[in-house]
């Protein structure tokens, strides 16, 4: 806790290195995130850039300094959104190619659940992706997302069900 | 499969996913030093910063004068002022003065506003509210130098630097409290309110009525009934089925004429022969974006070019700048939240008789007595103005929320440490459904409601340091009129709907604190100033609380790890609450509801006590005749019960004791997805099950309301009513598809 805040500390006054080093810890959880919500390599790849860029130019903005991890889901979630917005207009959802490839990664059990995963809406996927990629707990999603607590809680159960349902299907 | 496995399957899923290159913090580390972007120094120099404050008090300073007759003084927030400024910050009031007197025209409600504690503050004028919105303006050595560090949040969304008038001086202490004001004019509920009991018996029977959270305070929903017709909810319109036959008959819709599709009922409330519909509207709007995260603040960028600091900041002034000037057009939706009013005496022809509109997405609402209370929250417009020294009322136009067409004046603007989203309160006596009684304007978050007969409270969970800190606020609402009492702030979150609740204008809190190594949980007892008065802390170690319920002096609920333990705590003693008991018993309840006197339901999960894993739905029903004795009657495990809206959203739940009626929609996951509803009466110890209906319909499950009206059972949802037939072991009448 005290070294993040050191390096937040040192990434306020421009350092590079300090900002890359708090980066390297959130990375991966960032671009999965994007990829489980989006569901689309190119958006992920450029919604997680664009957040980069917009916290290293805005880290000065970042007052508690040991909350960087949530601060810069907080951007990419943003990012994300716009994103999700565009897919809105376009009625274009998922880009199946991409999607395919990506199934195809790692082991079986792992592609089924991905499959799985995929196959929930829009919104139950963030909801997941919220709990799970950002750490963020059902009061901050619903602050997020403009949701009631209690539905945010009941509809990510709610999809977990659904996705346990799909499995138990498959695997049987 | 249980949750938490699956949620370890699909990060173990994640895993495998490659991640592009370019991601890599050392390609990163490339960007960033190659495009010579540098992070911003919020230099904004203590000289404007320093202006801005005195301004701020000076309007203060006018406010008092000219703003209130003499009779009201005492009720202001500015009566607080003397003392505090003693504290910090008033001699710099005192030596300014202005010619500000853009707040003396707005000043036209009948009490001025109080201030909620230092929790919120009432806004001297737009541009304080302009200013709350913009993020820090000075660096964090300067504010250290000037010694207003204290002064300030320090939470990362820190969007306010001009706390100016001293007495936000003292961040909100734990458990202390500043109740501004006097209290004189807060005797509490002396006078609850009287005609609480709307529909009365109507017709040949009684009926049910909505299952809400405080007793005498309505919400709205879905589905209604008055005993004689069933109002049901679907898109834009709600369709009235007549049900004084055996047969029932759609007897007429109330159709919100000429709406885009963007328009919906979301919930309405039925008193006599009025209908309140709560409607939200989505307008879009395109809408040039910035990139940045921050807004453009052109003070901030004059600063930067006076200042010029070194090279490396003035390069990376000139990248920012390019950055912000490539601004795209965005699609961007405003919600407005609007509350109609029909005259439906003639049930064929419903009539509009008034209608109130308010920014904003809707949020929860409440009727008392004839007064409704709207709540709305959205996110602030951060526009640029030009003049900051003064936001006239034009440029306020961008960013200050309407209520019914007129912008919202800033005293009653409520300022919080940060805050960028506002959460709006307004009150339309139903007797006079056009207009608005009063409202206010919170800057908050994140902010949860607790409504009791005669108070909101505003709360929300707050990060300090290493503590988590729940911070409400009371405001009292009388004949519509919303005004704050006090703030408070426990240690803890509040982690259930009902862990925070009103008896006799004292306030009773739960919370379970997970910033330490252990969860623990924390009861704390306020009086009507939201004064602290008695607290219990540090029960039920490594558990979080799940359910609560209070009844009078008594305390009920459920923390759970893996078993549940019921506890009672003893509340008669404001400054001593004390543990009565705990019953443990396997799984855990996630509502509760009293069932008469002495006994308690609990609707929630049955656990395996090894693995922590779920084994269905459990009802239970507690013994709790003798507090400080509470016993396990029976406990009732649903076992292809996998899911229920009753957990989570009180409102599904049909909870009567009089008439011996507890039912609930339920998912199973079994075979395939099955949803059904199940209908309970308990006697003599026992749960039994009246009736079981598959849910077949369009609708989802938490819009199956199950309701009774004199002899007649329903299961109404927005696609359908299907009647039984109560004297005859719930025998099916009929299905009316709607």
């Amino acid at each position: 806790m005290e070294k993040e805040r050191l390096l937040v500390k040192r990434a306020k006054r421009g350092d590079t290195e300090a900002f890359a080093s708090l980066y390297s810890e959130v990375f991966q959880d960032m671009y999965r995130f994007a990829f489980y919500t989006l569901g689309n390599r190119e958006d992920s790849k450029d919604a997680v850039s664009e957040a980069v860029l917009s916290a290293f130019s805005s880290i000065k903005n970042l007052r508690k300094e040991e909350a960087f991890r949530s601060w810069i889901f907080r951007i990419l979630f943003v990012k994300c959104k716009e994103r999700r917005r565009e897919y809105a207009n376009q009625t274009l959802e998922l880009d199946e190619a991409a999607l395919n490839t990506a199934f195809l990664e790692g082991p079986e059990e792992h592609t089924l659940v991905r499959k799985a995963f995929f196959e929930l809406d829009q919104e139950e996927r963030l909801l997941i992706g919220m709990h799970l990629f950002c750490g963020y707990k059902s009061r901050e999603i619903a602050e997020l997302l403009h949701m009631n607590e209690n539905t945010v809680r009941s509809k990510e159960s709610r999809a977990l069900k659904k996705m346990g349902q799909m499995l138990n299907g498959e695997e049987g | 499969m249980y949750e938490e496995e699956l949620l370890e399957k699909i990060r173990k899923s994640s895993e495998e996913v490659k991640i592009p290159e370019e991601l890599k913090p050392d390609e990163i580390e490339k960007k960033l030093k190659s495009t010579k972007m540098r992070p911003k120094k919020w230099m904004g120099t203590m000289g404007a910063a320093a202006a801005a404050i005195l301004l701020l008090c000076s309007a203060g300073a006018v406010y008092r004068v000219s703003g209130i007759g003499s009779k009201n003084m005492e009720g202001t927030s500015c009566d607080t002022a003397p003392e505090e400024s003693a504290e910090s910050g008033g001699g710099l009031g005192d030596a300014m003065e202005s010619g500000d007197s853009e707040k003396s025209a707005t000043v036209a409600k009948a009490e001025p506003k109080r201030d909620a504690g230092d929790l919120y503050k009432v806004a001297e004028d737009y541009t304080q509210v302009y200013q709350a919105l913009q993020p820090p303006v000075y660096s964090e050595e300067e504010v250290k130098e000037r010694g207003f560090l204290e002064k300030i949040a320090d939470n990362f969304l820190g969007s306010k630097g001009s706390k100016s008038d001293g007495a936000a001086g003292d961040m909100v202490e734990e458990s202390a409290v500043d109740t501004a004001g006097n209290m004189e004019a807060e005797s509490t509920n002396e006078s609850a309110t009287a005609d609480m009991d709307t529909g009365a018996s109507k017709g040949s029977g009684s009926y049910s009525k909505t299952n809400v959270q405080t007793k005498g305070v309505d919400e709205s929903d879905i589905v209604k009934t008055d005993g004689d017709y069933i109002y049901t909810v679907s898109g834009s319109q709600v369709t009235i089925t007549d049900i004084r036959e055996k047969k029932m008959n759609v007897t007429g819709y109330l159709t919100i004429g000429d709406r885009t599709a963007d328009t919906r009922v979301v919930e309405m409330y039925v008193e006599g022969d009025s209908i309140h519909l709560v409607v939200q509207k989505e307008e879009t709007i395109l809408k040039q974006e910035e990139i940045q995260m921050r807004p453009a603040d052109p003070k901030y960028h004059e600063a930067l070019e006076e200042e010029g600091e070194s090279p490396a900041e003035t390069g990376g002034n000139e990248a920012a700048k390019s950055y912000s000037d490539k601004d795209s057009y965005q699609i961007e939706t405003k919600s407005v939240t609007e509350l109609l009013t029909y005259d439906v005496t003639d049930r064929k022809n419903p009539r509009l008789e008034g209608t109130v509109t308010q920014d904003g997405y809707y949020k929860d609402s409440r009727k008392i007595g004839s007064m409704v209370y709207l709540f709305t929250e959205g996110y602030m417009e951060q526009a640029s103005v030009k003049n900051q020294e003064m936001v006239t009322k034009e440029e306020a136009g961008g960013f200050i929320p309407l209520v019914n067409g007129k912008m919202i004046s800033s005293d009653c603007i409520y300022l919080p440490e940060y805050g960028n989203a506002g959460y709006l309160i307004s009150s339309v006596d139903t007797k006079n459904p056009g207009e608005v009684v009063d409202e206010v304007l919170i800057l908050n978050n994140n902010a949860q409601i607790y409504v009791s007969k005669d108070a909101v409270y505003l709360y929300h969970t707050d990060y300090e340091q290493d503590k988590v800190k729940t911070k409400i606020a009371k405001f009292s609402l009388k004949k519509g009129e919303i005004n704050a009492v006090g703030a408070a702030a426990v240690t803890g979150e509040v982690y259930d709907t009902f862990a925070v609740a009103e008896e006799k204008g004292n306030l009773r809190v739960l919370t379970t604190d997970w910033s330490g190594s252990k969860d623990s949980n924390n009861l704390y007892l306020l009086d009507e100033n939201l004064k602290l008065t008695g607290k219990l802390e540090g029960m039920a170690k490594g558990e979080q609380v799940y359910a609560a319920r209070f009844l009078g002096d008594v305390a009920y609920f459920v923390t759970y790890r893996n078993t549940d333990p019921l506890f009672a705590v003893d509340l008669s003693d404001p400054t001593n609450p004390e543990i009565l008991s705990e019953v443990k018993l396997s799984g855990f309840s996630e509502y509760l509801h009293f069932w008469g006197k002495d006994k308690l339901v609990g609707i929630g999960y049955e656990t395996d006590e090894e693995t922590g894993a779920r084994e269905g739905l459990k009802l239970v029903l507690f013994d709790i005749k003798d507090p400080a004795k509470v016993k396990i009657i029976k406990e009732f495990v649903i076992q292809n019960g996998d899911y229920s809206p009753a957990l989570y959203q009180y409102k599904t739940v049909l909870a009567d004791p009089e008439e011996n009626l507890f039912g609930f929609a339920m998912t199973s996951y079994q075979n395939r997805e099955k949803t059904s509803y199940l209908l309970f009466s308990i006697e003599q110890g026992e749960f039994h099950n009246l009736l079981t209906v598959d849910l077949d319909d369009s609708a989802s499950i938490e819009e199956y309301r199950g309701i009774y009206a004199g002899e007649r059972f329903y299961l109404a949802s927005p696609a359908s009513i299907t009647s039984f037939d109560r004297g005859e072991n719930y025998r099916k009448i009929q299905k009316l598809e709607l």
